[in-house]
């Protein structure tokens, strides 16, 4: 019987996933072949080395939850909160199957990188929630840099380290944080708030006094950005990166008095 | 989208905005008491605005303190009569989950996605309760069901919560024995968690009840869990609907009287009753049966306890002095060596005089709950009794009275008649019973 090539990847992630976990001295690609019930020929069409086929086992989320969102009835119907919820609960779906593997490895091989391909595809599947949502307000997407998809992506890896430690009952506690940060994001989106304040931004900019009025409002920004950091939260450090890259561009934009450059 | 905020910081917060702004409210009002304005219709619209303030912050808050509220509010004049009817509309009302994690908690409860568990399952939810939502389903034989699902870590959020309200309830109600209870209530809420124990309460009362007059739903053991209850699903109209209708005096009585019936029939089943007395929680079938739904609240009293009730009927009936002093003693209303005579006194006038109008549709073979000035005098012993700083009674009488507060709450919204012998004989033969086998009353 000829196997489908999706599946045989998928059994050649979960067998070097099992013998990884159960026994590291058995991680060869002869032992992973065997389990999966291939050759190490076949292994080799899909993945460069042993290390390659692990990080497979994280790579492989957004393709999955891809194909289980195409089986939900009234998908477009959703809202972003929603979609975004689809997307964090498929991914604990996945990660629960080999989740003593996912607590070894997860903060070496995905929470400590930004360049996974999981990373770079996540990114993409929130940006065509948002793209493809009729509902948000327009100039909205017009907005929304490429930073705002990378700190969407880190919220969703820190949701995914909290769950790692969450010894509720059935995980409840996260699916209850879930609910509620999405439906935070869901009202952010919905409301215009977010293109109300890039507006205020390009006013700002064109400004010629915005910097002798509103260095200390950015100063204020940066201080409540430091706090979020001190107490853990990734968002605080995203706070300041995005009022460095401000100030930055404002520095390169107006003189030392505040005054625009001509 | 769910708005349910889960963190105990965040429902403090709620909790601790909405006692600022009644508080704000309340002293507007003094103030403008003080000032010689008497207008009892500012503080009718002071009660409405304040209940609305309390049930928009509260219903965020879905699980312990919508409960709560809704408990209290039904509860013999605890709170104003306007809270009561904000509050009766919190069934109703709360924020819908996200379908989303609808579809996740039944694939982790019952290992499948709905679609596939179901042969249809609508995603919108037809009832949102405290705790949970409900969602019309039907199985892949063709009967049609309905889903509870429970919202995540409701169970560990109680006791916080609670904690918090009763800052607040203190601030609305100076209670000395407010810890006895907030921890009754926290005793059945925490069992109303349980869905597989509100399952097996269902099918006792599936057993008891299943009859020409009334309805219960089954349970499907099989497709629950403790965070997910499916059972059969019954058709029909809440109250308003069915008087939206405009229906028939006839028809008004024939409901009602299952109502009464219902509450009756329940007088000799081992000190339990069903004490979820609200308008949501009944349907009225289209071939003339009472459904009855949610089985989380059921009340199993201390024998003394739910004896002593009952013998109220017998000594109000009679209308026995000594008899009267002995069972309100017993029953914690009154105290027999009080510190304050004169108080006591007229705390027992009260008791006696709201129990004789209370009971008094007993003394009759035929009693008209829609009679205007029936309800209103309920309306002014319920007031009257929000005067005394100090109300008194056994924890027990939350949940008792709740069911005998609602149920009469219901017959006067319907406007029913009710023929009362049947309910007499129950009463008398129950009485009797308690004589002869000598059952506890202290």
């Amino acid at each position: 019987m000829e196997i489908n090539s999706v599946e045989l990847k998928s059994s050649i992630i979960n067998a070097a996933v099992h013998i990884y976990t159960e026994d590291k001295s058995r991680f060869t690609l002869l032992n992973i072949a065997a389990e999966a019930g291939c050759e190490v020929g076949d292994i080799q069409q899909f993945f460069a080395g042993k290390q390659a086929i692990l990080r497979g086992f994280y790579d492989q989320i957004p393709d999955l939850y891809r194909s289980a969102a195409s089986d939900i009835p009234d998908m477009d119907t959703l809202n972003f909160g929603e979609k975004a919820s689809n997307f964090i609960f498929t991914t604990f779906d996945v990660l629960s199957m080999h989740r003593d593997f996912t607590e070894e490895t997860f903060e070496n091989m995905v929470l400590s990188r930004s360049d996974t391909y999981w990373h770079k595809e996540s990114a993409a599947i929130f940006r065509s929630m948002i793209d493809g949502d009729p509902r948000i307000p327009g100039t909205n997407t017009l907005v929304m840099r490429d930073f705002v998809y990378d700190i969407l992506v880190r919220e969703y890896m820190q949701l995914i380290h909290f769950w790692l430690q969450d010894d509720s009952k059935g995980t409840e506690r996260t699916l209850a944080l879930v609910d509620k940060l999405t439906g935070f994001a869901n009202e952010l989106l919905y409301s215009g708030i977010i293109d109300k304040g890039f507006d205020l931004g390009r006013y700002l900019l064109s400004n010629d006094i915005w910097k002798f009025r509103f260095s200390n409002s950015l100063g204020d920004i940066e201080r409540f950005g430091e706090r979020l950091w001190s107490t853990g939260s990734s968002l605080g450090n995203d706070i300041q990166e995005a009022v460095n890259r401000f100030k930055q561009q404002v520095d390169s934009q107006c003189d030392s008095k505040g005054n625009k450059n001509e | 989208m769910s708005d349910f905020p889960s963190s105990k910081f965040e429902r403090g917060r709620i909790i601790a905005k909405t006692g600022l702004k009644v508080g704000a409210n309340y002293a507007g009002y003094h103030l403008k008491k003080v000032l010689g304005n008497k207008d009892e219709g500012a503080k009718k619209a002071l009660n409405l605005q304040n209940a609305t303030e309390v049930f928009k912050e509260f219903s965020k808050l879905r699980g312990t303190a919508l409960k709560l509220a809704q408990t209290l509010s039904l509860d013999t004049g605890v709170l104003p009569e306007e809270f009561v009817d904000v509050m009766s509309q919190a069934q109703y009302k709360v924020p819908p989950i996200n379908r989303i994690l609808v579809r996740t908690i039944i694939k982790r409860e019952l290992g499948e996605y709905p679609e596939k568990l179901f042969a249809t399952f609508s995603p919108e939810a037809i009832a949102a309760a405290s705790i949970g939502q409900v969602h019309r389903a039907t199985l892949h034989d063709g009967r049609e069901i309905a889903v509870k699902i429970q919202y995540p870590n409701v169970r560990e959020t109680i006791g916080s919560d609670l904690a918090i309200a009763k800052s607040v309830f203190k601030r609305l109600v100076d209670h000395p024995s407010t810890d006895d209870y907030f921890e009754e209530v926290r005793d059945k809420l925490l069992e109303e968690t349980d869905y597989e124990n509100e399952g097996r309460q269902m099918e006792d009362y599936a057993k008891f009840f299943n009859s020409e007059k009334f309805i219960t739903p089954r349970w499907i053991p099989e497709l629950s869990t403790q965070r997910v209850l499916t059972m059969t699903f019954v058709n029909g109209r809440h109250l308003d609907s069915f008087l939206q209708e405009s229906p028939s005096q006839e028809e008004r009585n024939h409901f009602g009287q299952l109502m009464w019936d219902f509450f009756h029939e329940q007088i000799d089943n081992n000190y339990t009753v069903y004490a979820d007395a609200h308008p949501g929680n009944f349907l009225f079938t289209y071939d003339g049966k009472l459904g009855i739904l949610d089985f989380g609240c059921i009340k199993q009293s201390p024998p003394e306890f739910f004896n002593n009730y009952i013998r109220l009927f017998d000594v109000h009936m009679r209308d026995d002095e000594p008899g009267m002093r002995e069972v309100y003693q017993n029953l914690e209303m009154i105290d027999k060596n009080p510190k304050d005579k004169e108080f006591e006194e007229r705390f027992y006038a009260f008791c006696r005089g709201f129990g004789n109008h209370f009971l008094s549709p007993y003394t009759k073979t035929e009693f008209d709950f829609g009679d205007p000035s029936y309800e209103r005098i309920i309306g002014e012993f319920a007031r009257e009794a929000t005067k005394f700083t100090e109300p008194r009674g056994s924890r027990h009488f939350i949940f008792v009275s709740r069911l005998h507060v609602g149920l009469y709450r219901m017959l006067m919204k319907m406007g029913t008649i009710v023929q009362t012998p049947e309910a007499r004989q129950l009463l008398e033969r129950y009485l009797e019973k308690v004589q002869t086998e000598r059952l506890e009353l202290v």
